[in-house]
């Protein structure tokens, strides 16, 4: 898969949408430059975490624990500041007007969905993917 | 050879404002500096305000992120990492001609035009009688040059319950800037709370800040942009280069950049100044009849220990252990900021168990705002997506306390200069520092409580974070004062021990660091150096 595809890919996890080409070869640059290395051992799991959104959640949750500076993680997280700072994005990060109660249903869900995919994401790792989650 | 009347080394706080000092009185001064300034970041940065930008820039992720995206840190646990590219000039070079090697220690130095005042956060504080003396400052003295210093640079804020520990004591302050949403039910709950927390040492009040509320003739007054992190277009927030600007200006000083000085020799009634020119890395040399070190304190060390070929001898070295808190104020959950607001200086909390004045702690209350999300989203054990969302939802809630604690000598905490070909100037400066058992004991106390008061003040903590040693970018005591003459010390009015003509006016000489913040200390002192140099 190219850079730029890869970096759809994670648009649609990170945002719920997909990016522009103009984004898309943003990312590519930061790849080039910055060098998030994706190793032997873990192609298999990049591979997994590219097949669609909810693998790349589980992945990208379970590495946030296991081994939070894992180069996969470093590939999204170059993706999520390019995204942040292009204006047709800004408002998935500027905070909103909900309103206590409101605000505090959308936390727990949040909360509840990070959680399951933390857990799920975990026992697929540790199962399948051991070799790439070692530091 | 070039040949001066008095060189000041060093164009950071201490160097601009000693500069204008002697260039008040009549001398012939010359500034010497590293030269580093920021060549593309700061003409790029529009003027308008941080959310009109967000939502409307389509270049706005050059200065964001950098072109390199250098703004876009990830593992790096260096002091400096994080700062913006605007400020990324600060560093530039240092690595290659001011190595530093510690597995324990891990300053931030700078090679920069106006030094680390770039990158300064504007807190004003006046060290107590108390204070000065454990440092080897004169109270009478320092009083009247920070009021010097004050009408020079211009410092907003109050005389409140805070008062006392930060800038009480000035005249002719400038009224504090608005106060934030996000900081008015702190203040609210410090009022009904204020006989308990007073009792148990706690005072809440707004911060001195270097900022300006008022116009002057070559400044503006704060704009509200709430872009003071990314740019100084209005120039409301003091910087040393302004200094160095007003001073070349009006043509009161020279300025050579672009020149790391090495060390010094005396002959004849002459100060020889040992330089390289950065650009060519060709070594120069200038005469002078008087020499001011400005160069910070490492820096200043370097040269002093080279100058008295002090190679593998420790010396000493002070630097402010620095936590920070993240705390959720529930008040603010579900709400936005305001817009147009600054975030600078809202808000400081002190601590002083006795009420002497003599170990004050102090914690800086800022907002997350003018800030990107990804940088707080990583610091969560979540995933991006889910921790996007999550933190969208909390950062208006997000109150940060930054903990300065106070410092003294230890065994372990000491700088020497070593002797290594492999590097441009044929040194490089080493160092150790760890905090005493009962030092360590005394901050986790000292952080306890500030949890509790925080509790009371409607912020939840959700953890503390101590930076790496260094992270304060506090540093003093290298060369101390000492009136018994040796060498490697300084008199009390700042000439170096074993030289003539040769001065520090940085904090190299102070024999301890309150937890306050020390840049206008350290201006005031250079003013009180420089002010009795005569020629």
């Amino acid at each position: 898969m190219t850079t730029t595809s890869e970096a759809e890919r994670i648009s649609m996890y990170l945002i719920g949408s997909a990016c522009s080409e103009k984004i898309a070869n943003r990312y590519a640059e930061a790849v080039n430059i910055k060098k998030p290395t994706i190793s032997r051992n873990d192609e298999a799991l990049w591979h997994f975490a590219l097949r669609g959104t909810f693998n790349m959640a589980i992945t990208d949750s379970a590495l946030a624990l296991l081994n939070p500076y894992h180069p996969i993680r470093h590939r999204i997280y170059l993706m999520l500041a390019i995204l942040e700072a292009d204006v047709a994005f800004t408002h998935k990060f500027i905070a909103r007007e909900h309103g206590f109660f409101k605000a505090f249903v959308l936390l727990a869900y949040s909360g509840l969905v990070a959680f399951v995919q933390s857990i799920i994401g975990l026992c697929v790792l540790k199962l399948a993917f051991k070799k790439s989650i070692r530091d | 050879m070039q040949e001066f009347d008095v060189v000041v080394v060093g164009s950071g706080a201490t160097g601009a404002i000693g500069a204008k000092t002697l260039a008040e009185k009549g001398k012939n001064v010359t500034v010497i500096d590293g030269g580093q300034t920021d060549e593309k970041y700061n003409s790029i940065t529009p003027t308008t305000d941080w959310l009109t930008l967000r939502k409307s820039d389509e270049n706005q992720h050059r200065y964001f992120l950098g072109d390199h995206f250098e703004g876009i840190a990830w593992k790096e646990a260096k002091v400096g990492s994080q700062l913006t590219p605007a400020r990324n000039y600060l560093r530039a070079r240092v690595e290659e001609y001011l190595p530093f090697q510690s597995s324990s220690l891990f300053p931030f130095e700078s090679l920069a035009v106006g030094g680390l005042g770039g990158g300064w956060g504007l807190g004003c504080f006046m060290f107590s009688e108390a204070e000065l003396s454990k440092c080897g400052l004169p109270y009478a003295e320092m009083l009247q040059s920070y009021q010097t210093v004050s009408d020079w640079i211009g410092i907003s804020g109050l005389n409140d319950d805070a008062g006392v520990y930060s800038v009480g004591k000035l005249n002719r302050l400038l009224p504090p800037p608005s106060l934030e949403k996000a900081m008015q039910p702190i203040f609210k709950k410090y009022a009904l709370k204020k006989r308990q927390l007073q009792n148990k040492g706690f005072y809440l009040g707004r911060s001195g800040i270097a900022l300006l509320t008022e116009e002057r003739k070559d400044r503006n007054s704060v704009r509200n942009t709430d872009m003071e992190y990314w740019n100084d277009h209005d120039r409301s927030s003091y910087r040393s280069w302004m200094t160095l600007e007003e001073l070349n200006t009006s043509g009161k000083i020279s300025h050579i950049k672009g020149c790391l000085v090495l060390s010094f020799e005396e002959n004849d009634g002459k100060v020889f100044i040992n330089a390289l020119d950065i650009s060519t890395n060709q070594k120069v040399v200038f005469k002078c009849n008087k020499l001011i070190l400005c160069a910070g304190v490492l820096s200043t060390a370097r040269i002093v220990l080279r100058s008295f070929h002090s190679y593998n001898q420790k010396i000493p070295f002070l630097c402010n252990p620095y936590s920070y808190m993240p705390t959720l104020q529930w008040n603010m959950f579900g709400k936005t900021h305001e817009d147009r607001k600054s975030g600078i200086g809202q808000a400081i909390l002190f601590h002083d168990a006795d009420g002497s004045q003599s170990d004050v702690a102090q914690a800086a209350l800022f907002s997350y705002r003018q800030l990107l999300l990804f940088k707080l989203v990583k610091e969560s054990p979540l995933g991006f997506a889910s921790g996007r969302k999550i933190m969208q939802l909390l950062y208006p809630a997000f109150v940060v306390a930054g903990i300065h604690h106070t410092e003294e000598r230890g065994k372990e905490k000491y700088v020497e200069l070593l002797q290594d070909p492999n590097q441009r100037t044929g040194d490089v400066l080493a160092g150790l520092y760890k905090l005493s058992s009962d030092e360590e004991v005394k901050i986790a106390r000292r952080e306890a409580l500030y949890k509790k008061a925080l509790i009371q003040l409607g912020c939840l903590p959700l953890r503390s974070i101590r930076t790496p040693h260094g992270g304060s970018i506090h540093y003093a005591g290298t060369l101390p004062y000492s009136s018994k003459g040796e060498l490697l010390t300084l008199k009390p009015n700042g000439k170096m021990n074993g030289t003539d003509n040769v001065w520090i006016a940085d904090g190299s000489g102070f024999n301890y660091l309150p937890a306050k913040g020390l840049t206008f200390t350290l201006m005031a002192n250079a003013h009180r150096v420089c002010s009795q140099i005569n020629s």
